[in-house]
C-alpha cells in the first residue's frame, strides 16, 4: 500500500508536464510519416507554421515547443508554451491559459491571429502583453486540425473537417462528389441554375444576393442553388459527397451529437480532438481556454444553463455566469467588436473544457463581424433525398445548423436554445453593412457545363465567411493579445493576506491565516467543483527539517512542531471573486521550532507562500 | 520459391487436417487438466485463465485463433478467441457473436461463462445438430476478461466480495493529490477484507443478532447498543484522520464508453474522458475491426438478470429493435430459471457510458448483459432470499466456509476491536457444485442468440415477359432469423455500411429496379432513386427480423443475371436468374 502511494505521489508532477516530457521534434522537421514532409514536396501550411513556432522557440528563452499528439494524416500536433523568462524548466506548473485555433480547417486566418498573439507575447517592449507572463503561462495551439488546414491551404474547396473518408450520400462510395472549381478562378462559389422547380430568387433589394422565394408574397422560385461543381459520380446530385471528413469541432464529449453529420464514428474518434482533450486533462494548471473559431460567447452575453439539475448543462451555470459575463464585457471593450455570433455546444471543445474539464470557456469568432449563417445546401439536399426515399430521416442539416432567426438582441444572458441559434443581426449602421458583406461575394457570371448546359457561377465564395480581412489580421491579433493579457490579470490568485501568531501557553501557539482571492476569477468554476477537476487549492503547513534542505509538508506524526488541533492541510473552499476571504486556524506545540511556512498549492501550482515566525 | 513451398506445405497440412480432424486436434491433457473433461467447478485466477484459453486453442487449433488485442494498464494481455469453422469461410465473412466477461474485476464468473461457451460449442459441434449449424454458419469472438488487472487483484489480494470492481489505474479518490494511498488493509492476514466492530457498552448503535451471533443488527430508535461498526478492515495509511478513503482504483470500467457518456459528477466511476481506459479502447478497436459482429453479450454478476439498455430513459431504442430484444430476452428467461429480463434504467439503475449502450447505440448491435448467479439458486425455488436465508444455506451447503468468525485485534486508531464477517467468495459467486449449471445455461442463452444471427436466403425468382424483348425479373429475399441484418438503430443513424444488392447482367441489360411493396398490386413497385445504379442498390434498412425484400427489375434482352446480396453482418448470398432459357 505504502510503496504504490509513494510511487504515484509523483504522478501529478509527471502528468502536469506530459508534453514537456515528450521531446519536441527538430524544428520544422516533423516525422517522415508526415505526408507533407520528407518526400520532396514543399512544406504544407501546418509544417510552415511549425517551422515558425520552432524558430520562435529556438530564439526565445521563454518559449517551448511541445508535441502533444499526431493527426489522422500523421502531422505533428504542437503547442507553444510561453512563460516568464527562465521558467521553461521550472518544476512547478504555473497558472495557464490555453489558446486554440484552427479546429475548423477553413479558418486558416485564425492561425495567423494565433501566431500574431504569440509574437505579441514574445515582444518584450515595456507595457506590452509579455509582462503578463510574469503571472501566468500561455499555451498556444495555432493548428489544432492541421489536416483540414493543409487541405484548405491547398484547396479549393476549403475543408472544415480533417479529410477522414466518409460516405455522406450512403451510396457505398466515399467523397466521390465534391465541389469543383469549374471556372478555374481558384475559388468555389455557388451555381444558380434556371429551373422552374427551383426555390431561389435573386433578392430584389440586394441585387446579386439570393434568397428563397416566399409563396405567401406571390413569389415563385426561379433557380436551383448549389455549390459550384459538377455531378462527378453521375448520380443526378450535385456535390453531395465532399471530401470534408470528420469535423473535429463536433467530436468532443460534451453534448456529443452522436451520429450527426461530421461528428465522427464515436466521441473523440479523431486524433486531433482526442489529443487536445487529453492535453487539457494532463495540464490541470490551465484555468481557462480561449478558442478562435465559429463559436462565440464573448461578443454577446454567454449562454446560461437551461438543463435541469443533474443533467448535462446546456450553458454556463448561474454561479459562474457573472464572471464570464464580465470577461465578455472586457473583451468587447478591448476589441470593439459588434455583438452577435453563435455559441453552439454540441461536441464543441470550449463546452467540453467547461462541462467536462471544469475550465473557464471562452470562444470568439475574431472578425469585425461574426460569420454569417451560410445555408447548408448539401445537408439540405441529403435530407431531402432521405425524405423522398422514405427513410424517415429528419432534416439533418437543419437539425445541426438551426435556421436563422431575426430575434432582437437580448440584454439578459442567453439560454442554450437562444445561444445555439445565430444571433440577431445588428439593425442599423455600419455593423449591418459589415454583417452583410462578411465573406467574399462574386458577381454572377454565365458558365457552360459540358453535357449539362448554361448555369451562372457567383455569390458567396465558400469558406470566405470563415476568413478574416487580411489587413485587419495584425490588429485583431494585437487586440486578442491585449485581451489575453487582461485575462491573465484576472486569473484566480489566492494569497495569504495576513497571518497572526498568538501564544496560548509556553511552547503552544495559535496560528491564524487569512487567505483572500486577489484575482478576479474564482479558483475553481462551479462546474470544476462538481467535477473535482481541477482539484481544489489547499492551504498547507510546511516545515524544514534540520538535516534537510528541502522543506516538506507537516504530518500528524511530526513532533517538532506538533499539530495539536487542525490538519496539516485544508482545502481552500468558498473563495469566489476578488476579495473573498477564508480564515484558517491551527494550534501547534512548537518545541523549539521557530519557523513554519504556509503554502497555497493547487495542482502543483504554488499560488503563494509565507514564512511564519512562531 | 520458399514462400511457394511453405504455402504448399501449409495447404497439404490443412488438407490432412481436414481429413483427419482427430489428429488436428491437439493434446487433451494440459496444465490445468484434461481439456475435454474439464469439470468447470472452479474459477481461475488470471494466469490460469490465460492458460485455460490457450489450452482450448491448443486443443482445437484448426477452429480457434487466439490473439492479444491490447494490454491492460498494468500490462496484462487482453485475449480474444476467434472460434469458427474455416471450412465454411473466413471468420470475418460470417455473422458473429461477441462475448466478453469480467468488465468488473470482482465479477469473476463472466470469464468462465465466456470461455465455457466456446469450449462447449467446440466440444459438441459434431454431435448436436443445432450446434453444428451454428458452428458452420457463424463466428464466435470470446474475450474472457476485459479487466485483467481487476481480476488479478481480486484473486491475488485481500478483498471483499464487492471490492476490486474497477481496474488498477491509480486514482485520487479523496482529492488530496495522492493516489490510492489509503486503501483497506488485511489486518489479520487471512486473505479477506472483513468488517471491524468495537464494543462500546451502552453507547453503540448496533447489537449482536440474538438468533445468529455472527451477525450485527442495527438498534431500533431509542434502543442502546453495545457495538459500533467501523467499516472494512483498514488503518489510516496516510495519516489524514480518515480510514480507507482512497483505495486501489476508484472508477468503473463500465462507465467509460462513448454513447451517453457523462463526467463523474453525473456518473460515478467515469474517467475524465470517454474511452479513457486502455482496456475499453482495446475492446472498442476490436469491435470496430469486426463489423460482422451482430450480437453482443457481456457477462457480469450478480442478481439473475438479463439486461438490455438503455441506461437512461431519455435514450430511445427504436420499436423494431425492442421487439427483437424482447423476444430474445423472454427466451432467456425460459432458459435461465430465476433470471428476469430487465431494462437497465427502468428496472435496475441508470447508467451513463455503459458498454452495452455503446455497442447498441453507437454500433447498432443488439446487446445484452447477464448478471450471473442469483441467491435463489441456493434454495432452487422462486422467491426473495434474504440475508438470513442465505446464511442458512451457506452454512448448510458451504459448511460455514463463507464466514470468518469475529476475532480480537489491536487497532492503531480504534484500540481493541474485533474483525470478522463474510469472505470474498460469498454472496456474488456460486459454490463449486453450482458453477457448471450457471455457465451452461448462460452459454445456452448466448448460443440461442447466436443461432438467431441474421441469415439471408433467396426464396423466390420469377421472370415474366413485360413486352417485346423486355422482362420483369422479381427476386425475393428473406431473413430467416430473428435478428435483422441491420438493426433499426443502425439504419436510422447510418451506422456501418448498408446492405447492398448487386446484379451483373450477362447478355442482357438492367434498365431499372424497384421494390415490390405490395405483392398483390405489382404496379405499386417503388422505383429506387435514380441516383442509384440499379446494378448496385444500397439497402439501408437491410432485412428486418424474419423480414422479406422483393425487388423487381426491368431487363432488356435475354441472358443471365448474377445476384449478390452483401451485408456486414451476414454471409454473402449469391444466386442466378436466367432469362429466355
Amino acid at each position: 500500500m505504502i510503496l504504490p502511494s509513494l510511487l504515484f505521489a509523483f504522478l501529478p508532477a509527471l502528468t502536469a508536464f506530459p508534453a514537456t516530457a515528450v521531446s519536441s521534434p527538430p524544428l520544422g522537421s516533423p516525422p517522415s510519416s508526415n505526408p507533407a514532409q520528407g518526400d520532396g514536396k514543399p512544406a504544407d501550411f501546418p509544417a510552415r507554421i511549425r517551422k515558425r513556432l520552432g524558430a520562435l522557440a529556438a530564439s526565445k528563452g521563454n518559449a517551448l515547443l511541445l508535441r502533444y499528439g499526431t493527426s489522422r494524416e500523421g502531422r505533428p500536433l504542437v503547442a507553444l508554451r510561453l512563460t516568464r523568462a527562465g521558467a521553461v524548466a521550472d518544476a512547478h506548473p504555473r497558472p495557464s491559459i490555453l489558446v486554440v485555433a484552427g479546429l475548423d480547417g477553413r479558418r486558416i486566418d485564425d492561425v495567423e491571429v494565433a501566431m500574431g498573439v504569440i509574437e505579441a507575447f514574445l515582444d518584450t517592449k515595456e507595457g506590452g502583453p509579455a509582462e503578463a507572463l510574469s503571472k501566468a503561462d500561455l499555451y498556444v495551439i495555432p493548428c489544432a486540425n492541421p489536416d483540414g488546414l493543409a487541405a484548405t491551404a491547398e484547396g479549393p474547396p476549403p475543408t472544415a473537417g480533417n479529410g477522414a473518408p466518409l460516405d455522406e450520400d450512403r451510396d457505398l462510395r466515399e467523397g466521390e462528389d465534391p465541389p469543383d472549381d469549374l471556372n478555374g478562378d481558384g475559388r468555389i462559389s455557388w451555381m444558380r441554375i434556371p429551373d422552374p422547380g427551383g426555390e431561389w430568387i435573386e433578392d430584389p433589394e440586394r441585387p446579386g444576393r439570393m434568397r428563397k422565394a416566399d409563396p405567401s408574397k406571390n413569389e415563385r422560385g426561379r433557380f436551383l442553388l448549389v455549390p459550384e461543381g459538377k455531378d462527378d459520380d453521375g448520380d443526378g446530385l450535385w456535390n453531395e459527397d465532399p471530401k470534408g471528413g470528420v469535423l473535429p469541432q463536433r467530436n468532443f464529449p460534451h453534448l456529443y451529437p452522436e451520429h450527426s453529420r461530421g461528428a465522427g464514428a464515436f466521441v473523440c474518434s479523431e486524433p486531433c480532438a482526442r489529443a487536445l482533450a487529453e492535453f487539457c486533462v494532463a495540464n490541470p494548471a490551465i484555468a481557462a481556454v480561449l478558442v478562435f473559431g465559429e463559436e462565440d460567447n464573448l461578443r454577446g452575453d454567454p449562454r446560461g444553463n437551461d438543463a435541469g439539475e443533474r443533467r448535462p448543462p446546456t450553458g454556463i451555470l448561474p454561479e459562474d455566469l457573472p464572471f464570464l459575463k464580465e470577461c465578455a464585457k472586457l473583451y468587447r471593450e478591448l476589441t470593439k467588436v459588434g455583438p452577435g455570433g453563435r455559441d453552439r455546444w454540441e461536441g464543441r471543445f470550449h463546452a467540453t473544457a467547461y462541462a467536462v474539464l471544469g475550465r473557464w470557456p471562452l470562444a470568439t469568432s475574431l472578425g469585425p463581424v461574426p460569420p454569417p449563417e451560410v445555408p447548408d445546401l448539401v445537408g439540405a439536399e441529403l435530407a431531402r433525398i432521405e425524405r423522398e426515399e422514405g427513410k424517415g430521416g429528419k432534416d439533418r442539416s437543419l437539425a445541426r445548423n438551426p435556421p436563422a432567426t431575426r430575434k432582437p438582441p437580448k440584454t439578459k444572458p442567453r439560454t442554450a436554445k437562444e445561444a445555439s441559434r445565430p444571433s440577431s443581426r445588428p439593425t442599423s449602421g455600419p455593423d449591418e453593412r459589415k454583417a452583410r458583406e462578411a465573406g467574399e461575394w462574386l458577381p454572377w457570371k454565365p458558365f457552360r457545363i459540358p453535357g449539362f448546359g448554361e448555369v451562372e457561377i457567383g455569390g458567396l465564395v465558400l469558406g470566405s465567411a470563415q476568413r478574416l480581412p487580411k489587413d485587419e489580421i495584425p490588429t485583431i491579433a494585437r487586440t486578442q493579445a491585449a485581451f489575453l493579457s487582461a485575462l491573465i490579470d484576472r486569473l484566480p490568485a489566492p494569497r495569504i493576506s495576513k497571518v497572526e501568531v498568538r501564544s496560548l501557553a509556553k511552547g503552544v501557539v495559535e496560528v491564524e491565516a487569512l487567505v483572500a482571492n486577489e484575482g478576479f476569477l474564482p479558483p475553481l468554476t462551479e462546474m470544476g467543483k462538481r467535477l473535482r477537476n481541477p482539484r481544489k487549492p489547499r492551504v498547507e503547513i510546511w516545515i524544514r527539517d534540520p538535516d534537510r534542505d528541502e522543506p516538506r509538508l507537516l504530518t500528524p506524526a511530526d513532533r517538532r512542531p506538533k499539530l495539536l488541533i487542525g490538519r496539516p492541510w485544508n482545502f481552500l473552499e468558498g473563495l469566489r471573486g476578488k476579495g473573498t476571504m477564508r480564515r484558517f486556524r491551527w494550534i501547534l506545540s512548537t518545541k523549539g521550532v521557530t519557523r513554519i511556512e504556509l503554502r497555497i498549492l493547487q495542482e502543483g501550482i504554488l499560488h503563494d507562500r509565507k514564512e511564519v515566525r512562531l | 520459391m520458399k514462400t511457394a513451398t511453405l504455402i504448399l506445405c501449409a495447404a497439404a497440412w490443412t488438407a490432412a487436417a481436414a481429413e483427419l480432424p482427430s489428429q488436428a486436434e491437439a493434446p487433451r491433457k494440459t496444465a490445468i487438466g484434461e481439456i475435454d473433461n474439464l469439470p468447470w467447478d472452479r474459477f481461475y485466477n488470471y494466469p490460469d485463465l490465460v492458460e485455460l484459453a490457450r489450452a482450448i486453442q491448443r486443443r482445437w487449433p484448426k477452429y480457434v485463433r487466439i490473439e492479444e488485442i491490447g494490454r491492460s494498464f498494468q500490462g496484462r494481455a487482453i485475449l480474444a478467441l476467434t472460434v469458427h469453422d474455416p471450412e465454411t469461410g473466413r471468420a470475418e465473412d460470417k455473422p458473429a457473436m461477441y462475448v466478453d466477461g469480467n468488465i468488473h474485476g470482482n465479477e469473476i464468473q463472466g470469464a468462465e461463462a465466456a470461455l465455457y461457451t466456446a469450449w462447449y460449442l467446440l466440444k459438441h459441434r459434431k454431435n448436436a445438430p443445432k450446434l453444428r449449424k451454428i458452428f458452420e454458419r457463424c463466428t464466435l469472438y470470446v474475450l474472457p476478461t476485459i479487466n485483467p488487472d481487476g481480476r488479478a487483484f481480486w484473486f491475488d489480494e485481500a478483498n471483499t466480495t464487492h471490492s476490486s470492481r474497477g481496474g488498477q489505474i491509480p486514482t485520487d479518490n479523496d482529492g488530496d493529490g495522492r493516489y490510492d494511498e489509503d486503501g483497506p488493509n488485511d489486518l489479520d492476514g487471512d486473505g479477506n477484507l472483513c468488517r471491524m466492530r468495537k464494543r462500546t457498552p451502552g453507547e453503540g448503535n448496533y447489537k449482536i443478532d440474538p438468533k445468529d451471533p455472527r451477525r450485527m443488527i442495527p438498534c431500533k430508535p431509542g434502543e442502546k447498543g453495545d457495538w459500533i461498526l467501523l467499516g472494512i478492515e483498514g488503518i489510516d495509511d496516510d495519516g489524514d484522520g480518515r480510514i480507507n478513503e482512497d483505495g486501489p482504483g476508484g472508477y468503473d470500467p463500465n462507465r467509460d464508453w462513448g454513447s451517453d457518456w457523462q463526467p463523474s459528477w453525473l456518473q460515478w466511476g467515469a474517467r475524465p474522458l470517454p474511452f479513457g481506459l486502455p482496456e475499453s479502447r482495446a475492446v472498442r478497436d476490436f469491435l470496430l475491426r469486426h463489423p460482422n459482429i451482430a450480437g453482443v453479450q457481456s457477462f457480469h454478476n450478480f442478481g439473475g438478470m438479463i439486461l438490455r439498455g438503455p441506461g437512461d430513459k431519455n435514450l430511445p431504442y427504436p420499436g423494431p429493435d425492442r421487439a427483437v430484444y424482447d423476444a430474445i430476452g423472454k427466451k432467456g428467461e425460459s432458459l435461465l430459471p430465476f433470471y428476469r429480463y430487465m431494462v437497465l434504467w427502468r428496472d435496475l439503475y441508470g447508467v451513463h457510458g455503459g458498454e452495452i449502450d455503446w455497442t447498441y447505440l453507437g454500433l447498432g448491435i443488439l446487446s445484452f448483459t447477464n448478471e450471473l448467479w442469483t441467491w435463489e439458486r441456493w434454495k432452487q425455488s422462486e422467491g426473495k432470499v434474504d440475508r438470513k436465508t442465505l446464511d442458512e444455506y451457506e452454512d448448510r451447503l458451504a459448511f460455514g466456509a463463507h464466514f470468518v468468525p469475529w476475532k480480537e485485534f489491536d487497532h492503531p486508531t480504534y484500540g481493541r476491536i474485533e474483525i470478522g464477517g463474510s469472505t470474498k467468495d460469498s454472496g456474488r459467486i456460486p459454490p463449486g457444485f453450482l458453477i457448471r449449471e450457471m455457465l451452461h445455461r448462460n452459454a445456452s442463452f448466448v448460443l440461442y442468440h447466436m443461432e438467431e444471427l441474421p441469415e439471408v436466403v433467396c426464396t423466390g425468382k420469377k421472370v415474366e415477359q413485360a413486352d417485346e424483348n423486355l422482362f420483369y425479373v422479381t427476386v425475393t429475399l428473406r431473413n430467416e432469423r430473428l435478428i435483422p441484418t441491420r438493426t433499426a438503430q443502425a439504419a436510422a443513424k447510418r451506422i456501418g455500411r448498408p446492405d447492398v444488392l448487386e446484379v451483373r447482367a450477362d447478355g442482357c441489360r438492367v434498365l431499372a429496379a424497384g421494390e415490390v411493396r405490395d405483392p398483390f398490386r405489382p404496379a405499386a413497385t417503388k422505383l429506387f432513386p435514380p441516383r442509384f445504379d440499379p446494378g448496385r442498390i444500397p439497402i439501408e434498412r437491410g432485412l428486418g427480423s424474419h423480414g422479406k425484400l422483393e425487388i423487381r427489375y426491368l431487363v432488356e434482352g435475354t441472358g443471365r443475371l448474377r445476384f449478390h446480396y452483401r451485408g456486414e453482418k451476414i454471409r454473402d448470398l449469391a444466386f442466378e436468374v436466367r432469362i429466355g432459357h
